[in-house]
């Protein structure tokens, strides 16, 4: 064994009452990628991963080479198993699934348009469709091109409505990562809707250099 | 009654007139100057709330920007027509003492001014107000008539303070967030001292929703009692259901501040951050750029996928949890067994008999069918038959009363269906038939 050196791993919170009740639920989650925190309805994990949190972080560490992750703070905070460390080199990739790279697009779409732009108050989702519809001149090109599957030119209504639809499916997917919350018409971005760039930061750092590759 | 001495005013055609609209909503620098004289006045800087023209030329100056220094002139003569147009609605001028004063109107709409922008009433005030309503309530709750005297004064001098507070509140957020908005688009602000300014704001409104909701407490004890209310009278009924609606409305809106409120906070927060590190922005807007103008697209079986530049990774969301195989019992495929069915075997002699029975029963009715087109054959080459004499015919050669009156009724049907021939009736004379006790009334078909 690798580990006689290193600090005596401690599983006994494995074996006390609260683990029984809710360890279970939460390693699933935690392994489907949801991000648990206060404002959705993994909210009743939270002070479990509080209290356990260096426990829990060996645990995934040893047992399965991820890294529990903690983020933002006050009422902020929120937990997610990270696949992106190193160590993650080694697993196998077959056991990863990936966001689909047309979310990716979306969220930082949505990221620009509430963050950047400041339009906190927006939580309708025909409204956000409306407004990269109607006020995002900018990316409309790349949007028709990738996520309508269009060819370049003019904007047809099927563009539109194609882009609509992939402004569902891409809130579907971060609601089961638990970067948004939504019902019916109304959204929310949750605070590890942040993810979706703090995962590219090296690449955003260092964009200049980048598009200059490309030119 | 005082609805009929408004038939004469028509307050938009009034307020039309002339200039009184102008009189009644003043520019801006003689509202300013009201306001300024009314704020004076509340700090009691004016003993008897009477103030002199010096001090309301010295306003003009100040809010028209003519200050001593500032070196532009003050227009003397300009700002007296403007404070006699002043006189007409906002102040008064007493001859005796040579000052001014306020008139109501110019009171009233200060008051409102001051109210809507600020909410007049303290959380604190409300607290009282709820338990003095509380406490008058249980005094009242056994006499009808001071009931009813509870809800149209003492509640109803309170309703509109109440809602106005809440309103209040839910207002200052959509200012908040507003200005927010606004200068965040306007690049000459420091964005960081905006936000702080904004999340203040917030702050102080999420404190004071809190302190309304706790004033609010007595409510639910309002409403408690108003339910337990025992009572007939319609008036109060419909009191009771209304004052209940209108608490219900506040609580709502009360949930709803603090729901909003606890939605924007992260988001100001978030918008802080990325504002703070405007390099970020920029550089986060290039990001994005860079991704809709260099990826694209391949075929993966029937779709088109996007496939990112190379040094940009796709993100990796979850690894494969077990999907665990349970077994259930699928009703299908898995049918509950049949309960064995009684078996019930045939007694041939039984059998025997129904089928001889069923027989004859096609026999009779073949027979009847022989014998009604015998006889319908005789009436055509005829053209006349004693039915009743027919029926007896029958019944004395067949033997079988069912089979004759089955023929008597089947001819007298078709008879009738073909319309060629008609049916007489004749009670006076009777038919006998031989070797029978019955008798019929003759009935005759003829042709037509």
């Amino acid at each position: 064994m690798e580990s006689h050196d290193q600090e005596k791993i401690d599983y006994s919170f494995l074996l006390e009452d609260d683990s029984k009740i809710l360890f279970g639920k939460l390693d699933y989650l935690l392994k489907d990628g949801m991000h648990i925190q206060q404002f959705n309805n993994t909210s009743k994990y939270m002070p479990y991963l509080k209290l356990n949190y260096k426990h829990l972080k060996h645990y995934y560490q040893e047992l399965f080479g991820v890294s529990l992750e903690r983020k933002g703070f006050d009422n902020q905070l929120y937990y997610y198993l990270n696949y992106h460390s190193k160590e993650q080199a080694q697993m196998d990739e077959s056991h990863k699934y990936q966001l689909k790279n047309e979310d990716i697009i979306i969220g930082c779409v949505m990221y620009k348009i509430i963050y950047l732009d400041g339009n906190v108050e927006l939580n309708s989702i025909s409204d956000l469709k409306k407004k990269v519809s109607l006020d995002y001149e900018e990316y409309e090109e790349g949007l028709i091109r990738l996520i309508a599957k269009s060819k370049e030119g003019e904007k047809l209504k099927e563009d539109d409505g194609n882009i609509d639809e992939a402004i569902d499916r891409a809130l579907r997917d971060f609601k089961k990562l638990g970067w948004v919350d939504y019902e019916k018409d109304h959204f929310e971005l949750l605070p590890s809707f942040e993810r979706i760039l703090l995962i590219y930061e090296d690449v955003i750092k260092d964009i200049d250099n980048l598009i200059k590759k490309y030119q | 009654m005082r609805k009929s001495n408004n038939t004469d005013f028509n307050f938009i055609d009034t307020i039309g007139h002339f200039d009184t609209y102008q009189l009644l909503f003043p520019k801006k620098l003689e509202s300013m100057v009201i306001i300024a004289l009314f704020v004076r006045q509340k700090q009691g800087k004016y003993p008897d709330g009477l103030f002199g023209e010096e001090d309301i030329h010295a306003l003009f100056s100040t809010y028209g920007g003519t200050d001593v220094g500032k070196g532009k002139p003050y227009q003397r003569s300009i700002n007296k027509e403007k404070l006699r147009k002043l006189l007409k609605f906002f102040l008064n001028y007493d001859e005796e003492k040579r000052m001014y004063y306020f008139q109501s109107y110019g009171t009233a709409i200060c008051e409102l001014m001051e109210k809507t922008l600020e909410g007049l009433i303290k959380p604190t005030d409300i607290g009282r107000i709820c338990q003095n309503l509380k406490r008058e309530l249980i005094t009242a709750q056994d006499d009808e008539d001071e009931l009813i005297q509870w809800f149209s004064i003492s509640l109803d001098a309170y309703k509109n303070n109440l809602s106005q507070q809440t309103d209040f509140l839910h207002k200052q957020i959509d200012n908040a967030v507003s200005k927010l908005r606004k200068d965040v688009l306007s690049e000459d602000k420091n964005p960081v001292e905006l936000l702080k300014t904004v999340r203040d704001d917030l702050t102080e409104v999420q404190e004071k929703n809190r302190e309304l909701r706790i004033a609010f407490q007595d409510v639910d004890g309002i409403t408690n009692d108003l339910n337990r209310i025992d009572t007939e009278n319609i008036e109060i009924i419909d009191y009771v259901d209304k004052t209940n609606k209108f608490f219900s409305r506040i609580n709502s809106k009360l949930r709803s501040t603090d729901n909003r409120l606890d939605r924007i906070q992260p988001k100001i927060r978030q918008l802080f951050a990325t504002l703070s590190r405007p390099e970020w922005s920029a550089k986060t807007e290039k990001f994005i750029h860079f991704l809709l103008k260099n990826s694209t697209l391949k075929k993966v079986k029937n779709n088109r996928e996007i496939v990112f530049p190379k040094e940009i990774f796709s993100f990796k969301k979850h690894i494969d949890t077990p999907r665990l195989i349970t077994f259930k019992r699928d009703e299908s495929l898995f049918p509950t067994p049949t309960k064995p069915r009684r078996k019930y075997g045939v007694n041939p002699e039984i059998q025997k008999q129904n089928k001889q029975e069923l027989q004859q029963e096609i026999d009779e009715l073949k027979r009847i069918e022989v014998w009604v087109s015998q006889l319908l054959a005789e009436l055509d080459k005829d053209g006349q038959m004693n039915a009743s004499e027919a029926f007896f015919r029958v019944l004395k050669i067949d033997q079988d009363f069912t089979i004759a009156s089955e023929v008597y009724f089947d001819l007298i049907e078709k008879v009738q269906q073909q319309k060629k021939f008609e049916v007489n009736v004749l009670p006076q004379e009777s038919v006998m038939g031989e070797q029978t006790k019955s008798i019929l009334w003759k009935v005759m078909i003829k042709r037509k």
